[in-house]
């Protein structure tokens, strides 16, 4: 006998680290992020979003003052008090590729496995089970990601697209993957760096899988989104190399 | 075994399932109709604060026993209300016992401005005069559920004032929809006007699928729904034809 039993069970049996308030603030942040709550927008009082989370107050007090101290929301006294949600401060370019850098060549590896597996079957399923009104909102997100004046409105235009796309196929949970994947990478996307696209080339690139989705074609439409992804993790795995062996000169 | 049902009994019962919901739909209008009523009376136009009185009759049918609805209320036509350009009233089910008024951006310049004049479960019933079924649709905004949502439009003094409209979570609904499905004695498909699959009996397809092509097929037989769901068939496979077909 050898050990494996052993093994798989404790490893199985490890859970995820993530606790009900690092799930809210996840879930908060996706939709300040993608531009679902905008600016100056009220939230709901802190009862009606713990309800609606389905936590304890606390636990919704907890994830508030998380979300405060990283700056997504401010709080003000008084009777026309409330959250507000801010307006985002655009990631500069050096915080950005620190995150890059923090990130290891394996969790990146492991990202673009998972957003292959999600953006992949979304786009199959999209291509067999969207109607004309989905076909017009990739369309409509393509020509946003186009005439796109900043980073933000570029991030948020590809991220649309992607979440569309899950929409279309039917499918709750392919978008909550997508939407997650958009607020972990999604930003990351769209560093200023050699070799990076711009938003014309991507928004190509989202032409040629919404044709596919329109046409039908499940097969074409699979393999163009497949392939989009994976070109843009080996983007990022490439300048989380050379910001590595940048940092390895420095250091020596 | 339980007996199999005629297929007029299993259109009756599928329609039944949604009577409740089109009933609730109704009552709101013609509570909207009243408010609209009186405040010509008092020769004023209604304002937010008047809407706001429909909150007890929308918690009432969200929180009644049985209700697959998990949000209700009325969304008002531009220029009715004194106050207000676009507006809403709307709940939405927070627990068991609860419910929660749903506020949305109305600011036309915001990203995130709510613009439910072109929505098509709006759009449809203010144009046709009829009740309108959208979906089933992954509703990333509202509910965050995969859901069916029922519009009635309300009219008052010859013009459309607003529609009266519920979300109900396909799951909701499913159970009641497979047990009226699964005493057919054939393969069955519920479809929407659009095509896509509500609820079947067989594993072959599945909820959410377009199958368009299934209606034109000798095959299949489609029969029909009505009361408020038109557009809806059910397709029943005729076997006998399997071989003609093949």
């Amino acid at each position: 006998m050898n050990s494996v039993n052993g093994y798989s069970t404790a490893s199985f049996m490890r859970l995820r680290q993530e606790g009900r308030t690092e799930e809210v603030v996840r879930r908060l942040i996706e939709v300040i992020d993608l531009g679902l709550l905008s600016s100056g927008e009220q939230l709901p009082s802190e009862t009606e979003l713990a309800l609606q989370f389905g936590v304890a107050t606390v636990t919704l007090r907890e994830a508030l003052a998380v979300l405060r101290q990283r700056g997504f929301i401010e709080t003000r006294r008084g009777r026309n008090g409330g959250s507000f949600i801010c307006a985002t401060a655009p990631t500069s370019e050096q915080q950005l590729q620190l995150r890059l850098l923090e990130l290891s060549a394996l969790e990146l590896r492991d990202l673009g496995d998972e957003h292959v597996a999600i953006a992949g079957t979304a786009a199959r399923l999209a291509a067999q089970r969207a109607t004309s009104e989905h076909h017009q909102r990739l369309l409509s997100y393509i020509s946003a990601l186009t005439e796109a004046s900043n980073r933000l409105e570029r991030r948020r235009a590809d991220a649309r697209f992607h979440i569309e796309i899950a929409v279309s196929a039917q499918s709750l949970r392919l978008t909550h993957s997508e939407m997650q994947l958009q607020a972990e990478i999604g930003e990351l996307l769209w560093l200023d760096a050699d070799g990076f696209p711009d938003a014309r080339a991507v928004a190509e690139e989202h032409r040629g899988i919404a044709e596919a989705i329109i046409n039908g074609d499940a097969n074409l439409a699979g393999i163009l989104a497949e392939a989009h992804v994976t070109r843009a993790i080996k983007r990022l795995i490439g300048l989380h190399l050379q910001l590595l062996a940048q940092q390895e000169e420095v250091d020596r | 075994m339980q007996s199999s049902l005629e297929i007029p009994v299993c259109v009756e019962r599928l329609q039944g399932v949604f009577s409740g919901v089109f009933a609730n739909l109704l009552a709101l209008s013609q509570q909207v109709d009243l408010l609209w009523q009186r405040c010509a009376g008092e020769a004023r136009r209604p304002t937010s604060r008047d809407l706001s009185q429909l909150r007890e009759l929308i918690d009432q049918q969200l929180l009644q026993r049985n209700s697959p609805a998990y949000g209700a209320g009325v969304l008002v036509e531009p220029g009715e209300l004194g106050d207000r350009e676009m507006y809403l009233e709307w709940s939405r089910l927070a627990g068991a016992e609860r419910t929660l008024p749903l506020m949305l951006n109305f600011n036309q310049r915001s990203d995130s401005f709510y613009n439910y004049l072109n929505m098509p479960w709006y759009s449809g019933p203010r144009e046709t005069g009829n009740t309108a079924v959208e979906g089933p649709y992954v509703d990333l905004y509202g509910s965050d559920m995969y859901v069916l949502t029922f519009t009635l439009p309300i009219r008052f003094a010859d013009r459309c004032i607003g529609v009266a409209g519920a979300d109900v979570p396909l799951p909701n609904v499913e159970r009641a929809l497979l047990s009226s499905l699964l005493r057919l004695p054939c393969n069955a498909l519920l479809v929407s006007a659009q095509g896509r699959v509500i609820a079947t009996n067989t594993a072959d397809y599945s909820a959410g699928e377009l199958v368009v092509k299934l209606r034109q097929s000798r095959q299949w037989q489609a029969h029909a729904l009505e009361d408020g769901l038109q557009g809806w068939q059910l397709l029943c496979e005729d076997r006998s034809r399997l071989q003609s077909a093949a």
